[in-house]
């Protein structure tokens, strides 16, 4: 991405015991550079950020810093600093003294700490809490208290796991953009763990989806929301209506087949991954993305037929359930159509993600085949 | 709906009858319960209050109910240079407190281990240092003292301190692998990324945050060995004399108002301590405890 390499993974592993966690994985970040780590629950971007921090040993692999190899380095040789999920500041110190405990360590003058932690306590709008207990502060505070003790050491790495998870929805929004400013004005090179797909898409200049202890996509938020590379990735960025079909290629035209479809078929360009592919896919769109129509329009895209399951309102918008042959899918409206009543959804070619059927049933998978059989017998 | 439309209006009556039967079982149950904490009391300060009377009765003889005559003359005697319960108090107090040093540094390296191993290993281990305290005590002492008397510990301070140590030992390692569960892994790794080495992360982080339960673990050893008899009589006596064993012959030869004077002093630390540990342990620690 960045022209200079400023972090560089090659190969990692990290496994507990037997369980490989992580799997071979390759990530280059350059200096500066806001990487989210994102996924589920288990999919190994914790363990990921902790094997960075040296709290846990790769299996193999190697982990470089400027060209300097560190996988070996314990937590405190790293130069990094972590804010944690739980902030963990110290219960026994004060405000001040939980700041400018890393440059105490590193034998600072006292009144260099000082000066430094008085700035980083300005910085972070935390002025005069400096000598309270951090058991009296607020949940918002102790999260300021948490940031401001990685960034008083200025950290060349800035590892972040999920630091805004225990925060009030509201807090929640102003300290992204807080933490997003501060990264890019101190120009530090930051790793964010996250599950929550909003706020990695807005903070990160560059998000990692895993999935299962592997790299699923790497891209930038509007890349990976754009041209999902898996059904994965589609799903989990939102895309979350999936529609079986059959498809056959054809130079740069993919050409789709489905009782779903109005007249049974549908055309639109080939995605670079499909490039001769023939055979069941899943087409995944947005519930946004869709558009209930009154008769066939033109423009690239696919259309359902389908029949109304129920309507509600959650607001601005009016979400359709709605039957498209075996499947239901959730369509937005700008319009409330009733219970029952047969509809048109028109999906544009750029919002609809074609791939491979992988979780598709067996017997789904013989209906497909033999729709396919027939289309080439005749 | 044809059963609810019938019961509504017995439903007055059926409160009223609760009302009156109500009250008098509710006096009766204060009355119990006055009763039996009354007892309790009686049970715990009663024979407080006689040691109480004896250290301050000059004299005292069957069949009188009080002292015939009352003042400090003991206390004078207890603590004359000739009386030896100075000498047995310094000499109580500073076992007591080379047992709390031995049994704190053997306890806290012994408790953090054991804190950060997993928890079916840690069970066993607790429990294995549970299992002398399931001997009768009699038989271990006497072997301890045989032990000790073949490599000539038996009378002196060292040997006492040691004997002490074998059981303070259990609390102090209980208690401090408590305490140093209670202390959140994170706040440790905050230290080591911020730039501590481990040592630092120990002693800047993990003792402070360990310290009151580990304070909490001292005066129970502390205590123990003040009042600990049984271990002092076999591998002491007759060279080290401490305070209990003074108690001992004192009671033992009918002097009452000696073995009262003795037993106050014994009790006075003891309460001050029990209040000093209430405050430290919390309840994170204790719910901790043996786990």
């Amino acid at each position: 991405m960045t022209s200079s390499t400023f972090l560089n993974i090659q190969g990692l592993s990290v496994g507990y015991g037997r369980n490989a966690v992580l799997s071979g994985i390759d990530l280059e970040l350059g200096q500066g550079e806001f990487i989210a780590l994102l996924g589920s629950s288990g999919c190994g971007k914790t363990t990921l950020l902790r094997t960075l921090a040296g709290f846990m040993q790769p299996s193999s692999g190697r982990i470089l810093v400027a060209g300097r190899d560190i996988t070996h380095n314990p937590p405190e040789r790293r130069d990094m600093a972590l804010v944690f999920q739980s902030y963990a500041l110290w219960p026994h110190m004060s405000v001040r003294q939980n700041v400018g405990y890393g440059l105490k360590v590193r034998g600072i003058p006292r009144s260099v700490i000082g000066a430094r932690v008085d700035e980083v306590l300005t910085m972070l709008g935390l002025d005069g809490l400096g000598d309270r207990p951090v058991t009296a502060l607020s949940g918002g505070q102790r999260q300021r208290v948490a940031l401001g003790r990685a960034l008083a050491i200025a950290p060349q790495i800035l590892l972040l796991d999920e630091p805004l998870s225990n925060l009030d929805a509201r807090i929640r929004l102003t300290v992204r953009h807080e933490i997003r400013s501060l990264q890019q004005r101190l120009g530090i090179t930051a790793v964010h763990v996250t599950h929550d797909r909003e706020e990695a898409m807005v903070m990160a200049d560059r998000i990692v989806i895993l999935n299962q202890g592997r790299i699923e996509q790497v891209g930038s938020p509007e890349e990976l929301y754009r041209h999902p590379a898996s059904a994965f990735v589609a799903t989990f960025l939102g895309a979350d209506n999936v529609i079986r079909l059959h498809a056959e290629t054809e130079a740069s035209t993919l050409f789709l087949k489905g009782d779903a479809l109005a007249g049974g078929a549908g055309v639109v360009p080939r995605p670079e991954h499909l490039t001769g592919y023939r055979g069941p896919v899943q087409a995944h769109f947005r519930s946004d993305e869709a558009e209930i129509v009154s008769g066939s329009s033109n423009g690239a895209g696919i259309e359902l037929l389908g029949i109304v399951k129920h309507a509600s309102y959650p607001g601005g918008i009016w979400r359709h359930a709605v039957a498209v042959g075996d499947e239901e899918i959730l369509v937005d409206a700008k319009n409330s159509h009733a219970q029952g009543a047969n509809v048109r959804i028109r999906i544009p070619a750029d919002a609809l993600f074609v791939f491979p059927a992988e979780a598709a049933t067996q017997s789904e998978m013989n209906e497909l085949q033999r729709g396919g059989a027939t289309q080439a017998a005749a | 709906m044809s059963s609810s439309v019938l019961n509504t209006p017995a439903l007055p009556s059926s409160t009223a009858t609760h009302l009156t039967t109500w009250l008098p079982s509710r006096a009766l149950r204060l009355l119990l319960r006055g009763l039996a904490l009354g007892l309790l009391a009686f049970a715990v300060f009663g024979p407080l209050l006689n040691m109480l009377l004896w250290t301050v009765a000059e004299s005292w003889f069957f069949p009188n109910k009080l002292p015939s005559a009352y003042g400090f003359a003991y206390w004078g005697r207890v603590f004359s240079p000739r009386g030896n319960a100075v000498e047995s108090l310094v000499n109580s107090v500073s076992i007591a407190v080379g047992v709390v040093v031995l049994s704190l540094s053997l306890a806290i390296p012994a408790g953090y281990a054991l804190a950060r191993l997993k928890l079916p290993m840690r069970s066993l281990v607790l429990l294995m240092f549970l299992v002398p305290q399931a001997f009768p005590n009699l038989p271990v002492y006497m072997n301890i003292a045989r032990l000790f008397y073949d490599v000539g510990l038996n009378g002196t301070y060292l040997g006492v301190v040691l004997v002490h140590t074998v059981h303070g030992l259990v609390y102090a390692i209980w208690i401090a692998t408590a305490a140093f569960a209670a202390v959140d892994h994170a706040l440790e790794e905050a230290a080591r990324i911020s730039g501590a080495g481990p040592l630092r992360t120990f002693s800047d982080i993990t003792l402070p945050l360990a310290m009151p339960g580990l304070m909490a673990s001292a005066v129970f050893v502390f205590l123990e060995s003040l009042d600990e008899f049984t271990a002092t009589f076999f591998v002491g006596a007759p060279e080290v004399n401490t305070l209990p064993l003074l108690l001992y012959t004192a009671s033992a030869g009918g002097n009452y108002q000696i073995a009262s004077i003795t037993a106050l002093i014994l009790l006075v630390p003891s309460i001050g301590f029990m209040l000093v540990v209430e405050r430290l342990l919390r309840a994170d620690v204790l719910a901790k405890v043996g786990q």
